[in-house]
């Protein structure tokens, strides 16, 4: 009998130096500024200093994560890094080698297989589904999938571009940086393990935000068309998220918490209204945003750790992660918490 | 339940060919010589390195996807960007060969290539621009993926590196490699092969090689005592590995190797059909 693989552990980082959305639109040009935080709910995001970079945020994540494991560094199997930023020694941007064997090295690693991926947020949620499908196979029996997102290279230049609250890169004024790292290991049992994990693109609204690096200053900038995105997004997951319980052999009354990509409060606010309406039911939706805004592909499991830590979970609860991204990418990870809380013991 | 490489192409780019045109245009001729179309195909796969702009997201493969469906909603289908380097070719069958096998998906496209950058100072970083496209599906026949290997040598992390930095002028592609690279991946390649178990058949194995490093194929062939046969067109990088299949696929088995940044080796026997 084969099985899905479990969440064995999860680590998250935070740079320590944080800026207040106040502080972020003094900086804008326009005279009159958007009501961000009370759009948005963020109050204040992590931001790297000059030492920190993508690399340093996965490292940092990844010793957090094997903290709570079981797993010493040389025994992971493989390691999957699914950050959008690839930024390491400061802002130098780089295409090879991968940063998952940067990872792999830094960490003392000596037989993991290692490659990268990239799907905007969906980054992470992604490398869980490629890693419970090699573990499910038995091609690896544990793998550290891993994110380190040094983002706010965009918000600062967004600031340097933005000339009306209707500007495109509008939206890269909400991001903050962080590190998550997670490691999946072989379920012993149907009720230990992962639910489902599914994806899926929605490739007519691929162009709705695209991001690019910088010719002048360094990181990148993004161009988001928010409204549109966000409609779309609420529109199609209902049915998707359906699907993906139906498949599951689920129904969404099953679900305890809800976790949603990390966007903004209201956007947050009216997926759930639309979720109750649609499923007649719902879970206690958590967001993570007023003191770490939106984290990219690490917004899922930065969450998780934060209230792992909190204590908030219990045994038998089942969560939903509910990604959305730029692709369009609409997809969950359903799981029950089982013994991982008890490495979170307050 | 085996996956097999059911069809794949290549397409060789112009100055002003974009990425995302020359991945489109190497699928859809993938499609036409499988007989597959794109409402059956459940994943895509892009592992190109080099864009003419840089993007970061969504993944270039969501756009491949796009074009394929000329803009219109597809099935139930899912992409994503792996950025391994030459080796992703190798990686992305990796990947639909255990999605294949898990019963996840049948059938895959993976796309690869690379057109030069246009953004900033790329000094003497050049690469010439295409692309191809493998179709990979499930299959009951005695054919397909047999082994894959993967081998890092982080010890020789330093020795070639691409990235990009911003200086006062502006954005600046930096690409430094060391003289001792090249005849270092021949060695290592030797070493992996030998890692991973594979037993070499000269006589009855396609030998199908990365194009880069320059003149790896050769290197290793001579050290390895088989024959490659290599490619008349200007070699590419990203899809190194779909070019070389052209001239190394009519043989009952098939070996892919390829030597990448890291240094990373991958390896992948394969079967064709008897």
């Amino acid at each position: 009998m084969t099985y899905n693989s479990k969440i064995e552990s999860i680590g998250a980082f935070y740079p320590e130096k944080s800026v207040s959305t106040d502080a972020l639109l003094s900086r804008l040009k326009i005279k009159r500024k958007p009501k961000l935080e009370l759009l948005t709910g963020i109050h204040s995001r992590h931001v790297c200093e000059e030492k920190e970079d993508s690399l340093s945020l996965a490292i940092k994540a990844a010793e957090s994560c094997l903290k709570h494991s079981k797993y010493e560094a040389k025994e992971i199997e493989m390691i999957i890094n699914c950050s959008i930023s690839r930024y390491v020694n400061g802002t130098k941007y780089y295409f090879e080698p991968s940063l998952s064997l940067m990872i792999k090295k830094t960490l003392g690693n000596k037989k993991a297989q290692v490659f990268d991926i990239s799907n905007a947020c969906a980054g992470m949620i992604t490398g869980a589904l490629l890693a419970n499908s090699f573990i499910r196979q038995g091609v690896v029996k544990n793998c550290l999938v891993i994110s380190g997102e040094n983002i706010t290279n965009i918000a600062d230049n967004a600031i340097r571009h933005i000339d009306s609250t209707s500007h495109p890169e509008m939206a890269s004024l909400t991001v903050g940086d962080a590190g998550a790292a997670v490691i999946f290991e072989q379920a012993k049992s149907k009720t230990e393990e992962i639910d489902i994990i599914s994806m899926q693109t929605l490739s007519e609204y691929s162009d709705l935000c695209m991001g690019y690096q910088c010719t002048d200053f360094p990181g990148a900038y993004m161009c988001t068309d928010m409204k549109t995105i966000h409609d779309v997004s609420l529109e199609r997951s209902p049915e998707i998220i359906k699907n993906n319980l139906k498949e599951a052999l689920l129904s969404y009354s099953d679900i305890d918490y809800l976790i949603p990509h990390q966007t903004a409060k209201r956007s947050i606010q009216s997926g759930e209204k639309i979720f109750q309406e649609f499923f007649g039911a719902s879970p206690k939706v958590i967001d993570n945003l007023y003191d770490n805004g939106n984290t990219a592909s690490t917004t899922h499991f930065t969450t998780l750790y934060k209230y792992l830590n909190k204590g908030l979970f219990k045994t038998n609860d089942r969560v939903m992660l509910l990604s959305y991204a730029s692709g369009l990418v609409i997809g969950a990870l359903i799981f029950t918490i089982n013994d991982l809380n008890k490495r979170y013991e307050l | 339940m085996n996956s097999k490489i059911e069809a794949y192409s290549i397409v060789n780019g112009e100055v002003n060919s974009t990425l995302i045109d020359l991945l489109a245009k190497a699928a859809k001729q993938c499609l036409i010589k499988s007989g597959i179309t794109i409402n059956d195909v459940d994943l895509i796969i892009n592992s190109s390195i080099y864009s003419e702009d840089y993007i970061s997201e969504p993944a270039v493969a969501s756009l491949v996807q796009n074009r394929l469906n000329n803009g219109t909603a597809a099935n139930k289908q899912f992409s994503f960007d792996l950025q391994s380097g030459g080796g992703g070719v190798i990686q992305a069958m990796q990947i639909a060969d255990t999605m294949i096998k898990n019963g996840n998906i049948a059938t895959a496209l993976l796309v690869a290539g690379d057109v030069q950058p246009k953004k900033g100072d790329t000094g003497e970083f050049k690469v010439n621009n295409g692309a191809g496209a493998i179709i990979i599906t499930a299959t009951e026949e005695d054919c397909g993926f047999i082994k894959f290997h993967f081998e890092t040598y982080e010890e020789f992390l330093e020795m070639d590196n691409r990235f990009l930095s911003w200086e006062k002028s502006g954005v600046v592609f930096n690409h430094q490699k060391s003289e001792e690279y090249s005849p270092l991946c021949s060695d290592l390649i030797i070493q992996s092969i030998a890692k991973s178990g594979i037993e070499i058949k000269a006589d009855s194995m396609g030998f199908v090689f990365s194009q880069f490093p320059e003149d790896i194929s050769i290197i290793a062939s001579n050290q390895l005592n088989i024959k490659v046969n290599t490619i008349n067109h200007a070699p590419l990088y990203s899809a190194g590995i779909i070019q070389s299949l052209l001239a190394n696929d009519n043989k009952k088995e098939i070996l892919f190797v390829n030597a990448g940044p890291g240094i990373s080796i991958s390896v992948a026997h394969y079967k064709n059909i008897s």
